[in-house]
């Protein structure tokens, strides 16, 4: 792959995520509940246990290469939501 | 009884699948139709020129017999002239004397012996017989022998130069006349039909190709080979419509139309042309008489071939997006017969050596083929851009998808006739696949924002199961197959609807994304790979 080619392309997704995982994030300082925090918990692992794994395959599958960007956001948002949900 | 019948015929005319037909099938079809349509052909043509043989050999004998009738017309008013003297002397005189003219007549004759002896070695009557044998054989389409007897002549020629002196001028103008004619026939069978057997593919092209190489015209049968492919192929890609098939269908055609006819070129240029022997024989010229020290690697090879200028230049319009404009059905000669294939004039040599190779002919040779490949799918670059990006309507998910599959058919040429193109598609559509990036991402992030805004952090509900089971099938199409683990109430998922709309919108574009990348190419961006 080109790399400009492949680096574009791995920021839009990663930019993407990251936007998403901001949300989850915000939102887990801003909840007090316990049940809420845990429901808010079970959509950020979906999102980084789960989506960022198949889409990472996906894009294996057909490029022949991983998208690290999206592998690294996953290890640095593990870390963070967890923080956010302990506050 | 007639319930059952009626029924077995509904069951027969609306539950029987349709055949499913792929392109292949179609194809090997298209070439058994073709062999039948040669073969007959062939057979009618035969025919024609057996019966124009027939009549040309009673033209000659009838010619023969007049020959000798006048001969023997001649002999007898002498033989009278004779009769008529003696008788003239007999009343003269009574002593009977020979005739006075015999002496002069034996002396004309060992003349034309000593003549005739010189003559008969340097113009055998094979070789003075060889136009009428030339006219023979090009009318019976007989071009194999008419080829071996323009080797003899040549061979003749090259061990009697002095054979046309003597007054033989005449002689040399018919034999050139008709070697020019043969040429021209030859080549003809390599100029654009002008009618739908255009649509045949080259198979037949191979013998004529054969000809004029051993007729030490292989630039020639190069040049007309590669336009005539291009003038087929681009009638060919012409005839396509779009109206009865999708965007996506109707790109996917075309690539397969194209690949299809590139990769059958190629690989009867290079049997035909004896590329790959010839290459090697190249190859190992240069190490043996330049003293170049060639690796046999690809990197070698290719700057190798770098130094060699093809033998083919292309003189055919650059292709646009718009279908040849045909004035009926059939008749489609105004557009493939351009300028440069309508005429070519290029001189017989008849002279020993008359197109002498070197080390770089051979190369040259197959530079010319990958030059046409690139010409051509450069060319067809120009339609694939005009038909997937022209098109307002056309979504990010079908330009990928076109985008992969020609990136696809690219590999498989590679494969097959080991010329890769595929980093044609970077250089000219590099400027669209980064805006396709550009706005999938300006697409995505829009998502992002709009469902965050909405989002309320309740589980996702389900009306009724048809509801849920939807879901399922659309979450099943974006590789997550899991979602039935996480219904935890009735009709009542563990995560919101707008996490699950994220999910479904990141991976559709992260498909798309990754079918417009280059990755597929970067391991084997050789240019263009001789991998002999």
């Amino acid at each position: 792959m080109t790399p400009l080619n492949k680096d574009h392309i791995d920021s839009v997704l990663a930019r993407a995520f990251e936007l998403e995982l901001e949300s989850v994030v915000e939102a887990l300082k801003k909840v007090k509940v316990a049940s809420k925090v845990r429901f808010i918990m079970g959509n950020s692992n979906f999102l980084l246990d789960k989506v960022i794994l198949v889409a990472d395959a996906q894009y294996t599958k057909i490029t022949g290469s991983r998208c690290q960007k999206l592998i690294d956001l996953r290890g640095k948002y593990q870390a963070k939501v967890k923080s956010a949900a302990n506050m | 009884m007639e319930e059952l019948i009626l029924e077995e015929v509904q069951r027969d005319v609306f539950e029987q699948p349709k055949p499913t037909i792929d392109l292949d099938y179609l194809y090997s079809v298209k070439k058994q139709v073709q062999e039948f349509a040669d073969d007959t052909n062939s057979q009618l043509k035969k025919n024609v020129y057996q019966n124009y043989s027939l009549f040309i050999e009673s033209s000659r004998e009838i010619s023969a017999l007049k020959d000798e009738m006048r001969q023997l017309n001649t002999l007898l008013e002498q033989q009278q002239t004779s009769m008529n003297k003696l008788l003239d002397q007999l009343n003269k005189t009574p002593i009977i004397q020979p005739t006075v003219e015999r002496p002069k007549i034996d002396f004309r004759l060992e003349v034309n012996e000593e003549t005739s002896e010189v003559e008969a070695e340097m113009l055998p009557s094979w070789f003075t017989k060889s136009p009428e044998d030339f006219d023979v054989l090009i009318a019976q389409r007989n071009l194999r022998e008419a080829v071996e007897l323009a080797q003899r002549v040549k061979s003749h020629l090259a061990q009697y130069p002095k054979c046309y002196e003597n007054n033989q001028s005449d002689l040399k103008a018919k034999i050139e006349c008709r070697l020019q004619e043969l040429v021209s026939t030859i080549c003809s069978e390599l100029q654009p039909a002008t009618d739908k057997s255009v649509q045949g593919g080259p198979r037949s092209s191979i013998n004529s190709i054969k000809l004029l190489r051993e007729l030490d015209l292989s630039s020639r049968a190069v040049k007309l080979y590669l336009d005539q492919r291009t003038s087929v192929m681009r009638f060919v890609l012409g005839q396509q419509k779009i109206e009865t098939t999708t965007t996506l269908q109707f790109i996917k055609q075309l690539c397969s139309i194209f690949f299809h006819n590139v990769i059958e070129t190629c690989n009867e240029f290079k049997q035909a042309l004896e590329v790959d022997r010839s290459v090697n024989m190249a190859l190992d010229e240069c190490i043996d008489k330049l003293g170049i020290e060639i690796n046999r690697q690809d990197s070698d090879q290719v700057l190798l071939f770098d130094t060699v200028r093809p033998i083919y230049f292309s003189q055919h319009p650059p292709a646009d997006d718009r279908s040849p404009k045909t004035s009926n059905g059939n008749d489609i000669s105004s557009h493939i017969l351009s300028h440069h294939t309508e005429k070519m004039v290029e001189n017989l040599s008849l002279l020993p050596g008359g197109q002498t190779s070197n080390v770089f002919y051979n190369l040259a040779t197959y530079s010319s083929l990958t030059y046409w490949t690139v010409q051509e799918f450069e060319n067809f670059i120009v339609l694939f851009r005009n038909h997937v990006f022209g098109n307002l309507q056309s979504s990010i998910s079908m330009v990928a998808e076109s985008i992969y599959y020609l990136r696809n058919q690219c590999t498989k040429m590679a494969m097959y006739c080991e010329i890769d193109v595929s980093m044609f598609i970077e250089r000219n559509l590099s400027k669209e696949i980064i805006q396709i990036i550009e706005d999938s991402g300006r697409k995505l992030f829009d998502t992002v924002k709009q469902l965050d805004a909405e989002e309320q952090w309740q589980p996702q509900q389900f009306q009724n199961k048809a509801q849920l089971t939807r879901f399922f099938e659309e979450m099943n199409d974006v590789e997550l197959k899991t979602m039935p683990s996480y219904i935890f109430e009735d009709l009542k998922l563990r995560f919101t609807a707008c996490k699950t709309s994220f999910a479904r919108c990141f991976l559709i574009t992260v498909g798309d994304l990754a079918k417009v990348s280059l990755a597929h190419i970067s391991h084997k961006n050789r240019s263009l790979v001789f991998t002999k």
